[in-house]
């Protein structure tokens, strides 16, 4: 095929997607989707291999679809027809937790199934226990809201009515749930809309032919990048804290990384038993952490099906990282997911030293709900923490996890104005971040008192036992936490996998994000740029110390003798 | 007479206006002092400036500040515990899935961020009165330190700036000559990070464009130039010097909301019809759809039934916001300079990195060897290599077919056929940002025209509207100095904003009234002050709403003062406005809280009458050459028009080439031109 006429078409299928999620962000009625943007697309070809995402997909979403794809083309073979427009949400089939549903639609030429379009959201709530459906102390998956297998939500363009009731009847506000299927409906249609007039323009069999091609190209550039990955098995492994409150068990995710010419084999045999609660990853989100991870260390590589070929993935059934039914699995996102991140890192920085990066901080939501000025509220307070520190240079400091991609975080300003709620502090944590040669990221610390009414709280987060993970000698971010009335008397760790607990005016929360991994020895830090840090306040003078055997004179700069003498102690202690 | 000029990353365009007849001049602009191209300009038109009254202004000195990091240096001073406010943003990526990436540095480093003890509650009552002792010694630790302006940032300083004013009036007196913004007076709007970047954009910019101005005013008072020189700001209206001084940061990004103002005056004063489209819509000449292409990037823009979208969400790089209403511009990476390259998997690709003014294209043979979208325009013969500027410069095009050759060996094409895969990709981006802009709004493209300006506009514009469905496209009459024709079709304007948080059924309309009274007033008094008289005054009324438990809120425009009946309106409005929006709105008794008033005051100038373009005869080409036309089949020959030759009654036919000073027109077949009343050139499909 033509090279130029391959370009264009490639092009045209991200800027397909770009213009779904576009369409989506502008109709649904999730805020999670129109402020949090928490969606993802794609097109994928007729065997059901992804070709493309766009810019905005959520780290879950990528590679996710095609899993969702595999359940329909399995599940109804030669049943799917024009006109035809599935629903799902199964993380058992291909997904993450029932809050993502996703909506594909086949496309058709002259009768012959040509290739689909497909977009997932996040649904505010779908059923289940609690408001939102995220139930961390959950013990089996059907208290974590209704679950979808593929099945058709349109048939040849007539609404399946058996499904769209028995949304209606399973979830909260229902009528904004609904909503957001119309939006997703429509989205897929803008997808259909252009795809139709690129082949229109084209021809089917040059889409078709660029689909092949768009996936061989990164096939190609990944298995370039893997074959100058040195040859061996390498191993990583990252920890859960506990299950859950009620029962403080560690999960441990174990990861064996064999890199053989120009393919890897992320293997995870040896991963703890599933939990019996909801700290628990499907195979699919697995694989999503697996294929971010790539995707994160070669952004230049366009994410579509030719960058799974060279990837095996084996998840061992009834382990966290493949739990299978009845598991509760929706504390997922703040667990398991983003430690396969770390083993994955953890793993490739001895073969991938320049490109490997120490551990981001771990993804922490709070939710506060109660009753003010008479009416019910539910508040959401992500938190923002420190990215790992990298073979060139320091971590990034206070950005949304990885995980949480493009959510924005809400103002002190709009929280004051509409909870009874006023911080009295939200900054980046000094000497949070991971020690090392380069530094981890800081994180975040934020307090806020409670001035009014009664609030229960409950919270998905982790890492306040096992923290973000430094390699190559660099140390840890700091451990994150929760704590209620933090320097009184009173204090009190409520922890991070906190489940409805009260609280009173007059209470304060501390939320503690930690920093990024650290990259390298941090004796080994250039003592001037830990000068700077300690004036621009990223590390004390106490910290400096410590941690990187630098003394800072009382005028900020360094004091070469005693520096010296400091660190030849602190390596010759660590060598013996 | 009056004369706009507009400084550009690598032009400064003059346009002078006098007596229904237009003149155009382009200079090289000058990084190091941008005002002595505006003088270069001036000089050339050899007229003196006591002939002149009206000199408006568009310029990028503050832009490039930010961008190139040359601001002053900038000191903050937050509420106590919140001194990172500016670092962390909202906490966004602008990366998603790339650990290399980092966020742009901070207009102020973190050591220059300083707390200070007070506080104000939600609802504007003051906590804790501020620590002014504490304050001025923290300002003058800074000033010490080499701190040479200041921006103060509160939280909730938006309903109450007291404490931000108490602090300030305390470093006045105990360091006078210190530069201070504060939050309140700049932007008295809520959500803090926006207001303290929009504050801190001020500081870091404010020094820079008073002296700036101080030095331009007063050479073009030795010239002889009599009245207040003007500046255009990027909410679509003009301001005089001293005016905007006190927010520089609507400075910002100007000279393209000139360029929106006047391809809209141009759209108005046309007398042409669109051609027919398909899908049942009918184009018309307000519907625009403006595509200016310079030599790093093309800026779209809307324009629909004659107004422009603004947008209070503009970021100036990534993580700078500065929140003013500003006319909504997108620019992407797809210009004269933009280079095409091959990814290590073997994909060309094009931009966004470009090879800009330096070391530029390489047919300009300054250094550049990359292969640009220009180089690919000169090898197919679409431009010509000894016209640019009318000769002024010229290009080679040999060294173009040699950069465009390392890139064809690598792909298995000759030169000719990889030079029109560029132009072909070039395009393709920019009808993919077209159609991602149209379906935001849930436009459909077919009801636009397209205006293309800027250098090389008027090369891809028939290419960019075939693919999009468009029949018909205006190129302007001097497309390369669009924006400097805006500075002189617009009115002095002013916009404020005040943050209200009011549920609409708990307030009464005098309530409200009297809230934007305080606006006016301001407002008033600033229009005043630039000598606009009473008369010539309008106000402006929008407000921003939500309904009730939605975090975001739609800008609604008011018919009119906010008496009885306005509020009566305003749950229509809401939901008539929310339907376009979004495609649903709740029911109309939706309670619905009032989130922000906006009030725009407005200066009403004199509109100039667009010089007509006289009847004439066909013209006849200057000259023949063969053009590659690739969607055509390759190599046609194609006459080149004089676009001075072109008088009302011409008509060409595509294939065509249509040569002027600043620009140069593709016609391909299938497409007709045909000058409009002002001299428009309007090309049509058939």
């Amino acid at each position: 095929m033509d090279p130029i006429t391959l370009s264009v078409i490639t092009n045209g299928f991200k800027s397909i997607v770009n213009e779904m999620n576009l369409a989506l962000f502008r109709s649904a009625y999730s805020p999670v989707i129109t402020e949090g943007r928490d969606i993802g697309g794609a097109v994928i070809d007729r065997k059901g291999r992804l070709v493309a995402q766009g810019d905005w997909d959520l780290a879950v979403f990528v590679a996710l679809l095609e899993f969702s794809l595999k359940g329909i083309i399995e599940g109804f073979g030669d049943d799917i027809n024009p006109g035809d427009v599935f629903i799902m949400n199964d993380p058992f089939v291909g997904g993450t937790h029932f809050n993502d549903v996703g909506v594909v639609r086949p496309l058709f030429s002259d009768g012959r199934l040509m290739a689909f379009v497909a977009v997932c959201g996040h649904w505010a709530d779908v059923g289940g226990q609690e408001p939102g459906s995220f139930v961390a102390n959950a013990r089996e998956h059907f208290q974590e809201g209704l679950r979808l297998p593929p099945m058709k939500l349109y048939i040849r363009g007539e609404p399946n009515r058996a499904v769209f009731d028995v949304i209606n009847a399973n979830m909260r506000i229902a009528s904004e749930r609904l909503g957001d299927v119309r939006a997703q409906v429509g989205a897929t249609q803008v997808g259909e809309q252009r795809l139709n007039e690129l082949a229109g323009k084209y021809g089917w069999d040059q889409v078709t032919g660029a689909m092949d091609e768009a996936i061989a190209h990164s096939e190609r550039m990944l298995r370039q990048e893997i074959s100058r990955i040195p040859d061996g098995t390498y191993l990583g492994e990252d920890f859960v804290d506990m299950e859950s409150l009620d029962r403080p068990i560690p999960k441990r995710v174990a990861l064996t990384l064999t890199v053989e010419g120009d393919s890897m084999h992320f293997d995870f045999t040896g991963s703890d038993p599933e939990s019996l609660s909801a700290s628990n990853s499907t195979y699919s989100s697995t694989a999503s952490a697996v294929f971010v991870t790539v995707k994160s260390l070669f952004p230049d590589i366009p994410m579509n099906h030719g960058v799974f070929v060279p990837i095996r993935i084996t998840a061992p059934e009834r382990t966290i990282v493949n739990a299978l039914p009845p598991r509760a699995i929706s504390s997922m996102a703040a667990t398991v997911y983003e430690k396969v991140i770390g083993a994955a890192l953890l793993a490739l920085s001895g073969p991938l030293p320049e490109k490997a990066v120490g551990t981001p901080y771990n993804l922490i939501n709070l939710t506060i709900g109660g009753r003010y000025r008479n009416t019910e509220f539910v508040a959401y307070l992500y938190s923002e923490g420190g990215f790992g520190a990298r073979s060139t240079k320091d971590g990034a400091p206070g950005l949304v996890s990885l995980y949480g991609g493009g959510a924005k975080i809400t103002p002190v300003e709009v929280f004051e104005r509409r909870y009874p709620m006023v911080f009295e502090e939200w900054a980046l944590w000094p000497d949070s971040g991971g020690p090392g040669r380069y530094r981890g990221g800081v994180g975040s610390r934020k307090t806020f008192r409670l001035v009014d009414a009664e609030v229960r709280l409950s919270c998905l987060g982790d890492r306040e036992h096992y923290p973000p993970p430094g390699i190559l000698g660099g140390e840890p971010g700091a451990n994150h936490g929760l704590v209620r009335n933090a320097g009184g008397p009173d204090e009190e760790n409520l922890t991070l996998k906190a489940v409805g607990f009260p609280l009173q005016a007059g209470d304060t929360v501390t939320i503690l994000a930690g920093g990024g991994g650290g990259y390298g020895d941090p004796l080994d830090r250039d003592p001037e740029m830990v000068a700077e840090d300690v004036r621009q306040g990223y590390v004390s003078v106490a910290h400096a110390a410590e941690a990187y055997g630098v003394v800072i004179k009382q005028d900020g700069e360094v004091a070469v003798e005693e520096t010296a003498e400091l660190r030849s102690g602190l390596k010759s202690r660590a060598a013996s | 007479m009056r004369i706009g000029v507009d400084v550009g990353g690598t032009f400064t365009d003059l346009v002078l206006l006098e007596d229904g007849r237009l003149s155009i001049h382009k200079v090289l602009s000058t990084p190091a002092d941008l005002s002595m191209a505006v003088l270069a300009a001036t000089a050339e038109t050899g007229r003196s400036l006591a002939e002149v009254n009206q000199f408006s202004h568009g310029t990028t000195v503050t832009t490039n500040a930010v961008i190139m990091r040359t601001g002053a240096p900038t000191g903050l001073l937050t509420t106590r515990g919140f001194r990172d406010v500016l670092q962390i943003r909202r906490t966004t990526r602008g990366s998603l899935y790339d650990f290399q990436w980092d966020p742009p540095a901070e207009l102020v480093e973190r050591r220059w961020r300083r707390e200070v003890a007070e506080r104000t509650d939600a609802f504007g009552t003051v906590l804790r009165t501020p620590d002014v002792d504490g304050a001025v010694a923290e300002a003058r630790r800074l000033v010490e330190e080499g701190v040479d302006s200041l921006a103060v940032c509160f939280i909730n300083a938006y309903l109450n700036g007291a404490n931000e004013r108490a602090v300030r009036s305390a470093i006045e007196g105990a360091l006078p000559g210190l530069p201070v913004y504060l939050s309140s007076a700049i932007l008295p709007e809520w959500r803090e990070f926006e207001r303290t970047s929009t504050t801190v954009v001020s500081a870091y910019i404010g020094p820079v464009l008073s002296t700036y101005l101080e030095r331009l005013e007063s050479a073009l008072r030795q010239r002889g130039y009599g009245y207040d020189l003007l500046l255009m700001l990027s909410n679509g209206g003009l301001a005089t010097a001293t005016a905007a001084t006190e927010r520089p940061a609507y400075t910002i990004g100007s000279g393209p909301a000139a360029g929106v103002l006047a391809q809209l005056a141009l759209g108005q004063a046309s007398d042409a019809a669109p051609a027919p489209v398909t899908g049942g819509v009918e184009a018309s000449m307000t519907n625009i759809i403006g595509m200016d292409i310079g030599g790093t990037s093309t800026d779209i823009s809307l324009v629909y039934d004659g107004k422009p979208f603004l947008r209070s969400d503009f970021e100036l790089e990534f993580g700078t916001p500065v929140s003013y209403p500003v006319i909504e511009i997108d620019s992407i990476g797809a210009g004269g300079g933009t280079i095409a390259w091959l990814d290590s998997g073997g994909m060309l690709h094009m931009g966004p990195q470009s090879a800009g003014a330096d070391p530029g294209p390489a047919c300009m043979e300054l250094g550049g060897t990359e292969p640009t979208l220009t180089d690919a325009n000169v090898l197919l013969s679409r431009l010509n290599p000894g016209h640019l500027l009318r000769g002024a410069i010229s290009l080679s095009a040999d060294a173009a077919r040699t950069a465009i050759a390392s890139v064809a060996d690598a792909l298995g094409l000759d030169v000719v056929a990889t030079a029109d895969g560029i132009r072909r990709l070039a395009v393709s981006n920019i009808v993919f940002a077209i159609r991602q802009r149209t379906v935001e709004r849930g436009l459909d493209p077919r009801e636009f025209v397209i205006v293309a300006y800027g250098g090389a506009g008027p090369l891809h514009a028939t290419e960019v509207a075939d693919e999009v469905g468009i029949n018909t496209v205006l190129i302007p009459p001097h497309p390369g100095v669009t924006s400097a024709l805006g500075l002189l079709l617009t009115d002095i304007r002013h916009d404020f904003v005040s943050t209200f948080l009011r549920l609409r059924n708990e307030v009464t309309p005098s309530e409200v009234a009297g809230a934007y009274e305080l606006l006016a007033a301001r407002a008033r008094e600033l229009l005043a002050t630039e000598g606009v008289e009473a008369g010539r005054v309008e106000m402006v009324y929008a407000m921003d709403l939500r309904y009730v438990g939605q975090t975001h809120e739609l800008t609604v425009n008011l018919p009119g003062p906010y008496l009885q009946e306005v509020h009566d309106q305003v749950p229509r409005l809401f939901q008539t406005l929310h339907q376009a929006e979004y495609g649903h709105s709740p029911n109309i008794d939706e309670p619905i809280e009032i989130v922000n008033l906006r009030l725009a005051g407005v200066g009403r100038m004199d509109r100039p009458e667009l010089p007509e373009l006289p009847v004439g005869e066909s013209a006849l080409p200057q000259s023949h050459r063969e053009v590659f036309f690739g969607e055509a089949g390759g190599w046609i020959p194609t006459p080149v028009y004089d676009r001075d030759d072109l008088l009302r009654g011409s008509r060409i036919d595509g294939p065509a080439v249509v040569e002027q000073l600043d620009s140069t027109t593709v016609i391909p077949p299938g497409w007709t031109g045909e000058p409009d009343r002002v001299g428009s050139l309007i090309l049509r499909r058939h």
